[in-house]
């Protein structure tokens, strides 16, 4: 029988237990469960994810491990649906607070989402800095994520012209 | 427009560790408009980002100068291999009119993947609309702003067989009736139709095995024969969604698309034709009416809307007695005050929308129904709102940004325990209100503190 928690090794070194459950909601964890099936147990090495991130995702996981299983995208012809599938909006107050964290760490969880292959937890986090982009003027932006603008003025102005300007532009 | 960046450069900003298929996937949920052109001129990287987003992500709506974009493309084909949505309009001044005759074969490969197609031009532009001609993935079109016939005959290639929604709107379809009669026929499979004609006879002895949504208007009083219209709504049992704006005679034909789930009409006689029982005696499963212009009998023009709002003793000429027991939702758009007569017959509706005040007086029936009702139009009467306010029990009360006057009156009901939904209104509104512990949140909706 399949042991109920399993073993991982992050990229600080650190060995962090997680249930079995918690660890199949990650893509890259089952595929490895599946291909070292009656193999010695070993700790499985995430070589791109540090403890403390992969704490967090553990966390969300954890809240998340009742969710039914993320339906892959089919190509919808009806517009409205199509909406909804690109909304980001967030509705979960408990999704709410997890993201209330510093850029880098979001950028942190969000690559290790990618990397684990955790469907739910990756489109969160895309989602909310989508959010953090909307509304805002290219300023805005630049001084939210620290971003360098290396556009001339004669740039944008073509751009303006090509595009057409907005009351968001600066 | 191009100019060179660096894929690997990283900017200082953590939001640059990202790979690029990362980043795209976040544009993609903020692709809205305004959004995709900040973000065009925040650096060279999210420049490319946006564009690509902008065009490869489903859509690609021009607004301005549209010929003379869509002609980019030509020169990156590529870009639009994605793109499942164009919607476009050339203006009657715009230069170029039309794409060059040896770019036709460019853009007969581009957007291969269409599957809607919006076109408000007003111009002659046979080469464009040859060229976005044919395509098989086409489900959706709309066509809008014509004004000359001649320019119908380009249009109807771009008709194909397997559309599900096609959407006339042009005064110019006289023309090539004939023609467009055929293609029409063709789409077996047409889900919706938006046509407006002045006579349409021809459209009607068209049969469409999957109709659910018909959308009829501008038609001429006394053009279409009862006869042919009825055999068509006995033919087509599939339509749920009707939309008839225009005065004409009807058959009694009581039959007629007895499935009916939604109706929006200017015009009494349809409302009252549709709304009566089938000749079984079974009530019909009409969930939703719009009545438009309903107390006239042609539409104002809009100079002339001030005048009908202030219209008093007129009343609907429709007889909301006999509504459907199943009937959620009504709106009344357009219409002059609802006389306290036909209060207690709309208050059994779940919902009621409205664009001018109600007349809600003593007299209303409104208690304990559970109705919601939602306004879009109270702007300047605060006066009457705050009166309209203390009488209403309605359990929900939706407003639309115009009625900004309300947010004051509404501070009357903060001791009911009623739900207010405040759709639209700008933050500053709407933000940091907090009387006796009930609180406007930034959604603006009103809860109670806990």
């Amino acid at each position: 029988m399949a042991s109920e928690s399993i073993s991982v090794t992050t990229s600080d070194d650190q060995t962090i237990q997680l249930s079995r459950k918690h660890a199949q909601m990650s893509q890259t964890i089952n595929s490895m469960l599946e291909d070292s099936v009656g193999a010695d147990q070993e700790a499985i090495p995430l070589p791109n994810v540090s403890s403390e991130v992969l704490k967090k995702v553990i966390d969300w996981c954890t809240h998340h491990e009742n969710d039914p299983a993320p339906v892959e995208k089919v190509k919808k012809l009806n517009k409205k649906r199509e909406y909804k599938a690109k909304n980001s909006t967030i509705s979960d107050e408990w999704d709410k607070n997890f993201v209330n964290a510093e850029l880098r760490v979001i950028v942190d969880i969000l690559l290790a989402a990618n990397y684990l292959d955790v469907k739910g937890l990756f489109e969160l986090m895309c989602k909310h800095i989508a959010n953090e982009l909307k509304g805002k003027t290219p300023d805005q932006i630049r001084e939210r994520f620290g971003i360098q603008d290396d556009l001339t003025e004669e740039d944008k102005a073509a751009m303006r012209k090509a595009w057409g300007a907005t009351k968001n532009d600066s | 427009m191009e100019f060179a960046y660096d894929e690997e450069e990283d900017g200082g900003s953590p939001l640059m560790a990202l790979p690029n298929e990362i980043l795209r996937h976040i544009v993609h949920f903020a692709d809205n408009r305004s959004t995709l052109s900040s973000l065009r001129l925040v650096s060279k990287k999210w420049c490319h980002l946006a564009r690509d987003s902008f065009v490869s992500t489903f859509f690609l709506h021009i607004w301005e100068a549209g010929l003379e974009r869509l002609s980019q493309f030509a020169q990156r084909p590529h870009l639009t291999h994605l793109t499942e949505d164009l919607r476009f309009i050339m203006r009657a001044r715009d230069e170029p009119a039309d794409i060059k005759e040896d770019h036709i074969p460019i853009f007969r490969l581009m957007f291969p993947r269409l599957v809607t197609l919006s076109l408000i031009v007003r111009r002659e532009c046979p080469n464009l609309l040859r060229s976005l001609a044919g395509r098989s993935t086409l489900r959706t079109l709309s066509v809008d702003g014509f004004t000359n016939s001649s320019i119908m005959m380009d249009v109807l290639p771009l008709i194909t067989p397997d559309l599900i929604e096609l959407r006339l709107v042009t005064h110019s379809l006289v023309s090539c009736r004939d023609e467009l009669a055929d293609q029409l026929q063709a789409c077996r499979g047409l889900k919706a139709l938006r046509i407006a004609a002045q006579e349409i006879n021809w459209v009607m002895k068209c049969r469409w095995p999957n109709l659910q949504k018909l959308n009829l208007y501008n038609i001429r009083k006394k053009s279409i024969d009862p006869q042919v219209f009825y055999e068509f709504s006995m033919e087509h049992p599939t339509v749920i969604d009707l939309t008839w704006t225009d005065a004409v005679c009807l058959q009694d034909s009581p039959d007629s698309f007895p499935h009916l789930k939604k109706l929006i009409t200017s015009e009494p006689a349809i409302l009252n034709h549709f709304v009566r029982p089938l000749s079984s005696g079974d009530v019909r499963p009409i969930g939703k009416i719009k009545l438009t212009y309903i107390a006239c009998s042609l539409p104002p023009q809009l100079s002339q809307l001030k005048d009908l709002h202030t219209l008093t003793g007129v009343s609907i000429k429709c007889d909301l007695s006999h509504l459907p027991p199943n009937l959620r939702e009504i709106t009344f758009n357009h219409t002059p005050k609802i006389s306290l007569e036909y209060v207690r017959y709309v208050c059994n509706v779940q919902t009621v929308k409205y664009d001018t005040l109600l007349d809600v007086k003593d007299e209303h029936k409104w208690e304990e129904r559970g109705t919601t009702l939602s306004s879009s139009q109270n702007n300047g009467h605060a006066d009457i709102a705050q009166s309209w306010f203390k009488q209403t029990r309605a359990r929900k009360i939706v407003f639309w940004d115009k009625c900004s006057n309300v947010v004051e009156a509404s501070k009357l009901m903060f001791y009911r325990d009623h739900r207010l939904v405040f759709k639209r209104f700008s933050k500053k509104v709407v933000i940091g209100w907090e009387v006796d512990g009930i609180v406007l949140c930034s959604t603006g909706v009103i809860s109670r503190r806990e």
